[in-house]
Formats: structure tokens, C-alpha cells, sequence
């Protein structure tokens, strides 16, 4: 390991240490006399692949080995002024474990370590810098944060401001993780009305002023940029396509092209929460179109990589929105618990999205840029069911999720022959149909007294016939330890579309972590 | 059309950051001092009492007398010899007065553990579950008393203001034909200071439910939690903190009657925001509350998820399940939250006994404390009490809890243990609290109390020493503003 790697873990070990030192494990202390507190966590995993289809794009027996530390500090000078800091450490340690393993080399995996063993750079390392001034019913938040939009649990709809990093995969990756804070100023307005139906209401507002470009980091393709989480995608049979070669078209840092606003009003009313959204911003995944032919390379075991040539942009994103969340008591049932089920809705019409032609039947993949208005929603329903007979102590927590894209005039700017092919249009590498729809189903319940935590989790993809299934079983020992084994099964039918990529990334997974 | 678009994008900031300096910043002209400005850290109350093996009376140095700004604590203070008198009138009779009946060789003084073989009496004067307590600590649970102190029995009162209430509303309150509060008849104070009649246990019960403790649930309260396994290994060490606001029946602290217009036109009793400052995983989870006055009306419940940076609605009616790593489900939530209702769970409610008991005495000085090793409970004062035993039979076969039973201080109408039992009758879950006094206040709170909650079932219990003082907080400090600005 480097110096700068070896500094990293040690630190991050030493802070978990210091934790331990407190009784709650978190520091707490006084900084010239106000309150201020040091927490985090120190978590490290590994996954195995347990597909039985061996191929380029999976490799037996130890498939990564991610260290994650965060350190995040908190400092209150005044009772409505807070200073919050987090800095995060990850590492995948399967490329030094595995940097003279023949497999690992022959499908070059090992050139993605640039990519994927070490997150550097500040923008990676430090996660997330703000301060938050929030006087009576003003709320202002100003740095590097995150601001959290809609109603859904596995996929965002509204939650468009702040990009993804899932460059780690799907295993035991926790949501917060992916998220990537930018620099954004966020002000809100909040009043309590004197009103019988309308109890709280707020405006928020969100400014991106494009300090630092981020775009999400996607599972890209290509065994040297995304290692063994790249997908399968062949051209023909024993042809994968690899690595992409992207003229990247983002805006540079501090462009008015890069800029994005939103706006939200969001209340409560007869106890049920709204939110109505409009966001103006820049579309956090690429839209690619081919600049020319691609390139062919040859992996050291002899398989032929195509590569693309594409321009990546990142065009306008505009959409209006509403959420709307509430409780049904009369709907419960004492025999099921006595637990009402709620409901979420989250919906947004996005103008003007831009997409990419598909190709491949008249023209190169990733043709051209299409733009197209978009209806998009979620329908979800969470409920604490008993079960005496599975659980006797406590409640199952089901939720159930259905989401529909719709693209207006999907065929509008089609040739005939194209239409009658089916072509698809792309949003960044995935396919996408004239409807789309996904569901997910997610099941958990807790054992001795909250200790033991088996979860079901079932992404089911309709339209491309796919399904995604990670169970999984956590050992929470105490507040500060807690022991994570899952395993994750992808499968797809529908060739090169969907989760048929990923069909071979079946994985077990196991996580020890220790917050502090 | 270009320059045009371009100017709006860039205004936009400008515009925004302009308006929002520009937005008036509204701080309540309050006739209280804002309780921010007074409110002690979890850390600042560790340095007056450390969450173990510490001894020191913390409230007779840091309690409200001192913590407090003056004129806050003027207004909170009244007559003693008063609220003695108008409270031994409303509820007929002075605690004194009444006990010494049951082993009266039993006498003021310490003991220990070794003294319970040679004092028959003890045992009859003690619930079952206190009587165990008595030993030095050891697996399963915390919250063993291997030594304590009788002192003689107090005359414990409310404060004037409640008390006067009290009266004034005597009569007023009204139990519909099975005995259910008509919950508009109730305008503040103690609805039935002397509990008589068919409904005597209900209208104990509603005792409970109207409480005044905590100046009349108008407080901000921070504490650790522990919680300890059946090896005694500390497997939870949290730390939480409560705003609370009283919008029903106010009697102590302005406004009177209802909090605002809209509690009223809502029926509204109580709102609370509880957050977690600790462990990692749940610092900065807030739950905003609101609980209706009508026992028809579906409470309110928010959540702010820090991992996901938003708010979630939650139902209220998720009562059942257990509390974050707690030995307590939402109805239990400070010692009994659940909603007495003729529709969902109802109960059968009976008066078991009325008599003396020796009980963990309220405490005025906090001297109790935590022991480290064994997780006992130390320098405990006992003191005979005139207690209620209400026995709450569920009617629903579907709940967790197939009966309750109260142990309730007759002068004060203060739970001090509840015993909850499980649908085949084994105990399930036990609350003990003694509750902190403040004699010049005329008020009972848990600042510097001792709290146990025990799980018989899977054998853990949590312990916990709160620190509390009255705060007068807004409806902004129960929103949703609120709710996302606490946590990250």
C-alpha cells in the first residue's frame, strides 16, 4: 500500500479507537466553550462471485474488498449556527490483494485500480463542508451538501440535485454512500399556520452555482474502468464491449451552462405531507452520441474489446413535480397489527429530456440526440404487518414500490424502418421503451431484541424482464458493531438490455463495521 | 432571447441569496426567555453528574434554582404552605397522615440487601418486582438495589397554578357511559383529584393521561440511554433529546387554556420533536409528534431520516413495535403513552388495591446514581407511599400486551411502576421511575431520576438519569423547519 493509503488507514483506525475512548463511542467536547462532536465509522467488506457462468466479465473467488471510513464533525457556536464536516476514506483492497493474480490481469481488471482502488482527490475526500444558520423560520444552509428529494426508496425520481456514485455496485453499499454532495446554497421559509387543515408549510430553494462540476459515476463499461463490476455487453459472440472513449462535454466549473435552481414548496396539510417541485439543472448522467467508428483492442487472454467513440453531454433537466405522502388508519387492521399502511406518491413531467437514438439499425449506436417530454411516477406503500406465527416480538416492514416512465412521442423522430425494428432510445448506457416500468419489494423484521435483521430486497424490472434479489442477514452485537452477510442475483432475459448485463456478477457479500 | 436566458440563470442566485438575507428573521417576542439561551449540552450536565458511579446532588448546585434565568423560575415558583393546603384539600387527605399502617415496625433508616431476611415487613411493603430488586447487581438486568434509605413520608403537592385549576374545573370533567373522557370537558388540571365510582380506575387512568408532570409537559429534557444486555455488557449507549409542548388544558405557563387558535380548532393535547444525539446510526433521527385530544383522532408522526436527508411520514399508529434498541414500544414511551380508547385496544379497567407501599422516593437532591459495575442503582431513598393498583385487561386478543398494571401514587397521581404482561400472562416488560421534586415549584419531573425499563422476555434492560428543566417552545420548534435543521 502507499504512504498516502497507509496514513488514510491508520488515521481512520485511530479515530475509531479514540471513539471507543467515550462511552458512546462519538467525542464530545467543548471548543471555547460551545459543544462540538467528532463521530463515524469504519467499515470494510468483501464480495465473491458466485455465478456459475464463467466469463470476461466476472472472476472467481474474491471479487473486491472495500474499506470505507468517515469522519464527520459537528460545531455549534450559537444555538441557530452549526459547522458540519465529513471527510471519507474508500478503498477497494482486492488490487493489492490481488495485483499479481493471472485472471485479475488477463481480463484487466487491474486497469481499472486507477479508477477504483483509491478514491483521491479533495473533491472525493472531502465529503461534505457546510453551514447551516437557521434563525426562527429561516433555514440556510451554505457548502458542500446534500438535499434530499421525493418519496422513493432504490431509485430517484425527484431526486435529481445531487449525483450518484455507483461505481461500487449494487452489494452491501449503503444509500448514503452513493450520494455525492456538491456545493449548493439551500434556503428555506418555513410558517406554521393558524390554520384547522393546514399545519406547516415551507419554501425551499436550491442553488447550484456550478463550483465543481460533478456528474454521476456510474457502472461504466469496460473491465479497465468499471473492474468487476463492468457489464456484459457483447457486439457479437465473443466480442465484448469495453471501455468507452468519451470528448467529455461538461460544463467547465463556474459556467452559468452548469448552474441549476430548484424550487419547492412543501407542507403539511390534514396531517398529510405535499410537495410541490420545479428543478432547473443539468442532467447528472451523460447523454452520449458516436463521434466515429469504434476501436478494437485485445484483452491479454485474446478477447477482442470494442471500444466507442462518443461525446458525452450533459444537457438541460427540467421538470415540474409533486409528491404526497399519509397514513390510512381506517385501514388498519388489529389482526395484522393495528398498523396503518402509508402511502407514497411521487410523480414529475419532465420537459424537454434529452436521450440518445439507440442505433444499430439504420446508423451507429448512439445515433443522435433526441429530446422528449417525459411522465414519470412512483407509487408506494409502506406497512408494519404482525406475524405471530414467523415473529412473535416484532413487526415485518413491507414496502412496495411501482414506478412508470413514460416518453411522449417516443417514435416522433424515428425512420419507419427504426419504429418497426423496436429501436430503443438510451438515457447514458440504459435502454428505454415508450413505457417502463419497475417494481420493488422490500421485507425486513428484527429477532432478540432488534439484534439479528434479515432483509429481502426484489427489484423487478417489467419492462426488460429482469429481477435483482439481495437478501441479506445483520448481526447488530451493539451500537458499535454490526456484521452484515448478503448475497445479490441478477438476471435478465432480454439480451444486452436491463440486468441481462450483469447476469454474471452473482456475488456473496460480508461487511463488519464499527461506527463510533 | 440568449442574453436573456443567461441573465436569468445567473439572477436567479443572485436574486435568491438576496431575498432570503432579505427575509425578516422572526423570533418570537415570547413573555419566556427563549430556552435556547439556557438549555445545557449533554456534555455540560455530564460535568455536573457523570452518567456513572457519581453521587454528587447535582440538583442542589445545577438543578432549576440555579440553571434557570430568574424570572423564569420566579414565575414557576408559589407558596409552599398554599400549595400544601389547597392540594391535601383537593385530594383529601395529607400522604403522612395515611401511612405507617402496613408493618409499622418497619422505621425510617438504612438498609441492605441482608437486611431483608430479618424484616418480614419489607416484603409486604414492597411490590413483588421492587422486592427482587434488592440485591447487588448481577445478569440479567440493571437496576438492582443492594442498599437504600427509608426517610420519612412527605406531603408531596402540584403547583398552585394546577392546583387551583384542579379545583376550579372539579365536576366539570365528564366520562361518557363507558367511562371514556368526553374529551371537551376536560380544561386543565387534575380531572378527578378524588377517583370515585364505577369509573374510579378509568378516571385514575385519565389521571395519568392528562398529566402535569414536567410543568405541565412544557420541557426539553437530554439524557443518556443504556442499554445492557443479559450479561450486563452495555449493548446501546445513546443519547436523546426532547422538546415538549403542552397544547390542551394549560394551566402553568402562558398562553392558558389552549396553546393557539389552531390547537384548539384541532382538538390538539401535545406535540414533541425526539431526537437521538447518539449512537452514529441514529444521531440525528428526529420524530416530530402530535397527539390529538380526541381518542378517535389518528395522531401525527414525522420522521427525519439523516441518511436519506428527509422527512418520511410515519404512521402513528406503529405503537407496537419496539423503540430503536429499547425495552419499550411507542405506547410505553415515558412509562405509558397509549391512548385510552373505546375503539382501539380498549381495556377493562379495575382497581386492584389501595394502600401503602415503600416506593423509590421522589428526589430533590439527584444524589442517586448509576453504578458502573453491576449497573445498580445507588443511594436510593424509599419512602412509604399511598398508592393506586390499576389492573388494564386488554380486550383486544390482537395486542402485545394482554394486561397492565399501574402502581400510582395517590397524592400525585404519578406512575412509579408498570408492569406489562404478554398475551399468555408472563411478564413482559416493567417501567420504574421516582421522578425528581422540586418542593418550591410544586413539581414532579425526571430530572435526576432514575428510569429502568426491563425486558423479562429477552432478557435486557435499559437505564437512564435524565436531565430536565421547563422550556416554553413554539410551534416552530415542533415543525418541520425543525425537524430537518436538528439532523444533517
Amino acid at each position: 500500500m502507499g504512504k498516502g493509503l497507509f496514513r488514510w488507514v491508520v488515521s481512520a483506525v485511530a479515530l475509531a479507537l479514540l471513539g471507543i475512548q467515550s462511552p458512546s463511542g462519538a467525542a464530545e467536547f467543548n471548543l471555547g466553550g460551545k459543544p462540538a462532536s467528532l463521530m463515524g465509522y469504519v467499515d470494510q467488506g468483501v464480495s465473491t462471485n458466485i455465478s456459475r457462468d464463467k466469463s470476461f466479465d466476472n472472476k472467481d473467488g474474491l471479487n473486491s474488498a472495500v474499506f470505507m471510513s468517515l469522519l464527520e464533525g459537528e460545531y455549534k457556536p450559537a444555538p441557530n449556527l452549526k459547522f458540519f464536516v465529513s471527510g471519507k476514506f474508500t478503498a477497494d483492497l482486492a488490487y493489492p490483494i490481488l495485483s499479481s493474480n493471472s485472471e485479475w490481469k488477463d481480463k484487466e481488471f487491474n486497469k481499472s485500480r486507477g479508477a477504483l482502488f483509491v478514491d483521491t482527490g479533495w473533491d472525493k475526500v472531502l465529503n461534505e463542508a457546510y453551514v447551516t444558520w437557521s434563525p426562527g423560520n429561516l433555514f440556510l444552509r451554505v457548502g458542500k451538501q446534500i438535499v434530499g428529494w421525493g418519496e422513493t426508496d432504490g431509485f430517484r425520481l425527484m431526486d435529481q440535485i445531487n449525483p450518484v456514485d455507483q461505481r461500487r455496485g449494487l452489494g452491501d453499499v449503503e444509500f448514503e454512500n452513493t450520494i455525492i454532495p456538491i456545493w449548493l446554497v439551500r434556503a428555506n421559509y418555513y410558517v406554521q399556520p393558524q390554520s384547522s387543515w393546514l399545519q406547516d408549510i415551507g419554501l425551499e430553494t436550491v442553488f447550484n452555482p456550478n463550483a465543481r462540476f460533478q456528474a454521476d459515476r456510474p457502472i461504466d463499461l469496460g473491465n479497465n474502468v468499471s473492474g468487476v463490476w463492468a457489464p456484459d455487453v457483447q457486439v457479437a459472440p465473443g466480442v465484448q464491449l469495453g471501455s468507452t472513449n468519451y470528448v467529455n462535454k461538461a460544463p467547465q466549473d463556474w459556467s452559468r451552462a452548469g448552474m441549476e435552481f430548484g424550487a419547492r414548496v412543501k407542507g403539511v396539510a390534514n396531517d398529510m405531507i405535499f410537495s410541490l417541485n420545479y428543478f432547473n439543472g443539468i442532467s447528472n448522467s451523460g447523454q452520449l452520441r458516436s463521434l466515429s467508428g469504434p476501436d478494437v483492442t485485445l484483452a491479454p487472454d485474446g478477447t477482442p474489446v470494442v471500444h466507442l467513440n462518443v461525446e458525452e453531454r450533459f444537457p438541460r433537466y427540467q421538470m415540474v413535480g409533486a409528491t404526497f405522502t399519509s397514513d390510512f388508519p381506517s385501514v388498519s387492521s388489529s389482526a395484522l397489527g393495528g398498523v396503518a399502511p402509508v402511502l407514497r406518491l411521487e410523480g414529475e413531467y419532465v420537459l424537454n429530456n434529452t436521450l440518445s437514438t439507440a442505433g444499430g439499425v439504420i446508423g451507429l449506436p448512439f445515433g443522435s440526440f433526441v429530446k422528449k417530454d417525459e411522465i414519470r411516477y412512483v407509487v408506494g406503500v409502506d406497512w408494519k404487518v404482525k406475524s405471530d406465527f414467523l415473529n412473535p416480538k416484532a413487526f415485518f416492514f413491507i414496502s412496495g414500490q411501482f414506478f412508470h416512465r413514460h416518453i411522449r412521442d417516443f417514435d416522433k423522430d424515428m425512420a419507419p424502418a427504426e419504429i418497426a425494428a423496436g429501436m430503443d432510445l438510451k438515457d447514458f448506457l440504459g435502454n428505454i421503451k415508450k413505457d417502463n416500468y419497475l417494481t420493488t419489494l422490500l421485507i425486513n423484521t428484527s429477532y432478540f431484541h432488534n439484534k439479528l435483521t434479515p432483509q429481502f430486497f426484489w427489484l423487478r424490472d417489467m419492462t426488460l424482464n429482469g429481477n435483482m434479489f439481495k437478501p441479506q442477514l445483520t448481526y447488530d452485537y451493539s451500537d458499535k458493531w454490526h456484521y452484515t452477510i448478503g448475497a445479490l442475483f441478477l438476471d435478465g432475459k432480454v439480451p444486452q438490455k436491463g440486468f441481462e448485463p450483469l447476469k454474471n456478477k452473482d456475488q456473496l457479500f460480508a461487511t463488519v463495521k464499527y461506527r463510533f | 432571447m440568449r442574453k436573456i436566458k443567461q441573465l436569468r440563470l445567473s439572477t436567479w442566485g443572485l436574486l435568491f441569496v438576496l431575498v432570503v438575507l432579505a427575509s425578516a428573521v422572526a423570533v418570537s417576542a415570547a413573555e419566556y426567555p427563549d430556552p435556547k439561551t439556557y438549555l445545557p449540552t449533554l456534555s455540560n450536565v455530564d460535568k455536573h453528574k457523570a452518567p456513572y458511579d457519581d453521587p454528587r446532588p447535582y440538583l442542589t448546585t445545577f438543578g432549576p434554582k440555579q440553571v434557570l434565568p430568574k424570572e423564569l423560575y420566579s414565575k414557576l415558583s408559589f407558596d409552599v404552605d398554599a400549595m400544601k393546603s389547597l392540594w391535601a384539600e383537593l385530594v383529601g387527605f395529607k400522604a403522612p397522615d395515611i401511612v405507617g399502617k402496613i408493618a409499622p415496625e418497619i422505621k425510617p433508616g438504612k438498609y441492605t440487601y441482608k437486611d431483608l431476611a430479618k424484616n418480614p415487613g419489607l416484603k409486604t411493603l414492597m411490590w413483588p418486582d421492587l422486592y427482587n430488586r434488592i440485591k447487588p447487581g448481577a445478569p440479567p438486568h440493571s437496576g438492582n438495589i443492594p442498599e437504600f434509605e427509608i426517610i420519612p413520608t412527605r406531603q408531596l403537592y402540584w403547583a398552585l397554578p394546577i392546583a387551583e385549576a384542579s379545583k376550579n374545573n372539579l365536576g366539570k370533567t365528564k366520562l361518557d357511559a363507558k367511562g371514556y373522557l368526553l374529551g371537551d370537558t376536560w380544561a386543565g388540571g387534575v380531572p378527578f383529584p378524588k377517583p370515585s365510582g364505577p369509573f374510579k380506575a378509568q378516571q385514575i387512568m385519565y389521571n395519568l393521561e392528562k398529566r402535569m408532570l414536567a410543568w405541565e409537559l412544557n420541557f426539553y429534557i437530554i439524557s443518556h440511554v443504556i442499554g445492557v444486555n443479559s450479561s450486563l455488557n452495555v449493548d446501546f449507549d445513546g443519547g436523546y433529546d426532547v422538546k415538549h409542548v403542552r397544547l390542551a388544558g394549560r394551566t402553568l405557563m402562558e398562553p392558558y387554556g389552549w396553546f393557539d387558535k389552531r390547537a384548539k380548532e384541532r382538538n390538539e393535547f401535545k406535540t414533541f420533536m425526539f431526537g437521538f444525539q447518539a449512537p452514529r446510526d441514529v444521531a440525528g433521527v428526529y420524530e416530530q409528534a402530535l397527539y390529538s385530544n380526541d381518542q378517535n383522532t389518528a395522531d401525527q408522526l414525522m420522521l427525519y431520516i439523516p441518511a436519506m436527508r428527509r422527512v418520511r411520514k410515519m404512521s402513528a399508529t406503529d405503537t407496537q413495535d419496539p423503540v430503536m434498541g429499547q425495552d419499550q414500544i411507542y405506547d410505553d414511551n415515558e412509562g405509558w403513552m397509549q391512548k385510552l380508547s373505546a375503539t382501539r385496544y380498549p381495556y377493562k379497567y379495575e382497581v386492584l388495591e389501595e394502600r401503602e407501599y415503600l416506593v423509590p422516593a421522589a428526589t430533590a437532591d439527584g444524589a442517586e446514581y448509576i453504578s458502573s459495575k453491576g449497573k445498580e442503582f445507588r443511594n436510593v431513598r424509599m419512602e412509604r407511599r399511598p398508592l393506586y393498583v390499576v389492573k388494564l385487561t386488554q380486550k383486544d386478543p390482537n395486542y402485545v400486551y394482554g394486561h397492565r398494571i399501574f402502581y400510582v401514587d395517590a397524592e400525585t397521581f404519578n406512575f412509579l411502576h408498570i408492569e406489562n404482561y404478554n398475551r399468555k400472562g408472563k411478564l413482559y416488560r416493567t417501567w420504574d421511575g421516582n421522578y425528581g421534586w422540586f418542593p418550591e415549584m410544586g413539581m414532579f419531573s425526571w430530572c435526576g431520576s432514575l428510569i429502568l425499563m426491563r425486558d423479562h422476555v429477552d432478557l435486557h434492560s435499559g437505564v437512564q438519569q435524565p436531565y430536565q428543566l421547563p422550556a416554553a417552545w413554539g410551534r416552530s420548534d415542533m415543525s418541520m423547519k425543525s425537524l430537518s435543521s436538528q439532523g444533517k
